[in-house]
């Protein structure tokens, strides 16, 4: 169903970008995002590579600030001696974390294929 | 228009209708259990709150047991490339666990539960009593030569064709469900064993042996939608396998912690347990996959709905919401909170209640003679009733997990005498049970929107 239109090597480059990207989420969080960083300036910029490490960083990036940011926030506001805002900042940081988590496996997997993030798109 | 390989596949289609029966059923009582919970008075005389909780989780155990063996009969064949063993044997099996299936729910709604036990003569050979195995002992031995038959059958039908991976996983699996069940047969009357024996049925069946039927399932579902080699779904499934028996067996250890067992117990669950979610994880990188790979275009969308959805709840429910409460420090405060229960309703719902509704989505349209898939509009009400019943699910999970943070926040952190007792903490929930009971409804409207879309092509299959 898919036609490749990426050699092997920038899928290879790809892959390797958005595995990056899933560890960072998951068992190497922030050793895994400055590798990432290293990565930069290291693709030309139409390149599939370029695309998947642009959107690895942004991806990274907003889950650093719906995680900690966020999280940080009902915390300051709720007072952490309240009930109530552990309700809150447990339940948001499992469900957000879980949503950036499968994002993150979802360009993987678009990578593996060589292809963008669009589902339609071959 | 028949589209079915070997005739006797269409047995699956009795066990298929029983299973939706009994999942309707489940959910109602799911409901009136519900609402118990905030109008304790509601029906409570004629169903008592301990009897809709375990009409509630015996009628998924029941229905989820037919819906395998449904799946297995309509999959063996097809993957054996012969046809099954005895057709007539699996009809006959189907008409006992029916009927033994119905008395026994019957008996927990119609008499006082130690009467049902006295007059099933439980004192004979005890093994009543204890949470989802509240079963007569002479329904136990029934469920016993129902699954002996039906491994039978199977069993002969593979050895007379091709053996698969899939198939070689599944009966495994199925082989391992009636193997860990016997444990339902032992009794001992100190209590701490009693639960450690307990686990071995439960635990062992649902990150276990259910696996690997729920793997297999999914690797068949895969190869037929996607048109991927099987080759390569094979070592995924392969992976996957191991990795499920590699954590799930000494992850058993999780429900070791308070039973008054060695304390290395608690290392050795925590540590199997952090790996469990690997093999959930492992599914939805290889569900999304071989979808995003596929090589055709599989009329059955909403089958390909299911599967998907399948690897992604089963993810959440059953990897995310398990290690959300399983390692030992974590778990001193939170065991038998409402977490357990928003882990349960997702995980079973994610895991096995989806996969038989994959399996169910793929070949109920083929059973009835309406061809390789329903019609677009029978396929656009089923995937209206996945994404209620999805959506409901996710909601009940987050109400009840809100719901255990703050029990585990009144009645378990305080010291000095300060905590909460069971009940006065309770009250404090209601508010999240009134949302759950909501969730709840909205899952009951998903289920009947699904249930209707059997109603669109009844003119096909005339």
């Amino acid at each position: 169903m898919n036609v490749r239109k990426y050699d092997r090597k920038q899928i290879e480059q790809a892959s390797i970008i958005a595995l990056w990207s899933l560890l960072n989420l998951t068992f190497l969080p922030a050793v895994s995002f400055l590798v990432l960083l290293t990565k930069i300036n290291k693709f030309t910029a139409e390149s599939f590579a370029a695309y998947h490490l642009n959107f690895a960083i942004k991806l990274n990036l907003a889950a650093a600030a719906a995680l900690i940011l966020v999280s940080g926030l009902m915390l300051y506001l709720g007072g952490f001696n309240s009930g109530m805002t552990w309700v809150f900042v447990i339940t948001y940081f499992i469900s957000i974390h879980t949503a950036f988590i499968l994002t993150a496996v979802w360009m993987l997997v678009r990578a593996w294929a060589g292809n963008k993030m669009g589902y339609k798109q071959v | 228009m028949n589209t079915l390989k070997f005739q006797s596949q269409s047995v699956a289609t009795p066990y298929f209708v029983f299973a939706l029966i009994l999942f309707a059923g489940q959910i109602l009582f799911g409901l009136i259990m519900g609402l118990q919970y905030v109008v304790g008075d509601f029906l409570a005389d004629a169903i008592p709150f301990n009897v809709a909780r375990m009409v509630h989780t015996n009628l998924l155990i029941i229905w989820l047991l037919f819906g395998f063996m449904g799946a297995a009969y309509f999959l063996v064949p097809e993957e054996s490339e012969t046809e099954l063993y005895s057709p007539k044997l699996a009809i006959v099996l189907f008409w006992i666990f029916a009927v033994a299936g119905t008395l026994t729910i019957l008996g927990y709604l119609l008499v006082p539960y130690s009467t049902l036990a006295h007059i099933t003569g439980n004192e004979y050979f005890p093994t009543m009593g204890r949470e989802f195995l509240e079963q007569p002992t002479i329904t136990k031995i029934g469920i016993v030569i129902v699954c002996l038959g039906f491994l039978f059958n199977i069993g002969m039908t593979i050895l007379r064709g091709r053996k698969t991976v899939i198939n070689m996983v599944l009966i495994t699996g199925l082989i391992g469900l009636a193997v860990f069940f016997l444990f339902s047969f032992y009794n001992p009357a100190n209590i701490a064993l009693d639960k450690l024996f307990w686990w071995f049925v439960v635990h062992l069946w649902v990150e276990g042996v259910w696996e690997l039927i729920m793997g297999a399932i999914l690797a068949f579902i895969l190869i037929k939608i996607t048109g991927v080699d099987r080759e390569i779904i094979e070592k995924w499934l392969y992976v996957i396998i191991a990795m499920a028996l590699i954590s799930g067996l000494l992850g058993t250890g999780h429900h070791f912690f308070w039973l008054a067992t060695p304390g290395y117990w608690q290392w050795i669950g925590s540590v199997f347990s952090a790996i469990e979610p690997l093999p959930f994880f492992a599914m939805v990188l290889y569900a999304f996959n071989m979808v995003n790979n596929r090589r055709r275009e599989h009329p059955n969308k909403a089958a390909t709905l299911w599967a998907l959805g399948t690897a992604v709840m089963a993810f959440l429910g059953a990897g995310v919401w398990g290690f959300l409460h399983t390692l030992a420090p974590v778990n001193f405060y939170t065991h038998g909170t409402q977490i357990t229960a928003a882990h349960g309703h997702m995980a079973f719902y994610g895991a096995y209640a989806m996969i038989v509704l994959t399996i169910i989505s793929y070949a109920m349209p083929k059973l009835r003679g309406v061809g390789e898939a329903s019609s677009n509009k029978a396929q656009v009400i089923e995937m209206w009733g996945f994404w209620l019943m999805t959506v409901a699910m996710v909601f009940i999970t987050l109400f009840l997990t809100g719901a255990g943070i703050l029990q585990v926040w009144l009645q378990r952190i305080p010291e000095n005498g300060e905590a909460l007792n069971f009940m006065a903490t309770q009250d404090k929930l209601s508010i999240f049970y009134w949302a759950r009971e909501a969730a709840g409804v909205v899952f009951l409207i998903g289920l009947i929107t699904y249930l209707c879309n059997f109603l669109v092509d009844r003119k096909a299959v005339k």
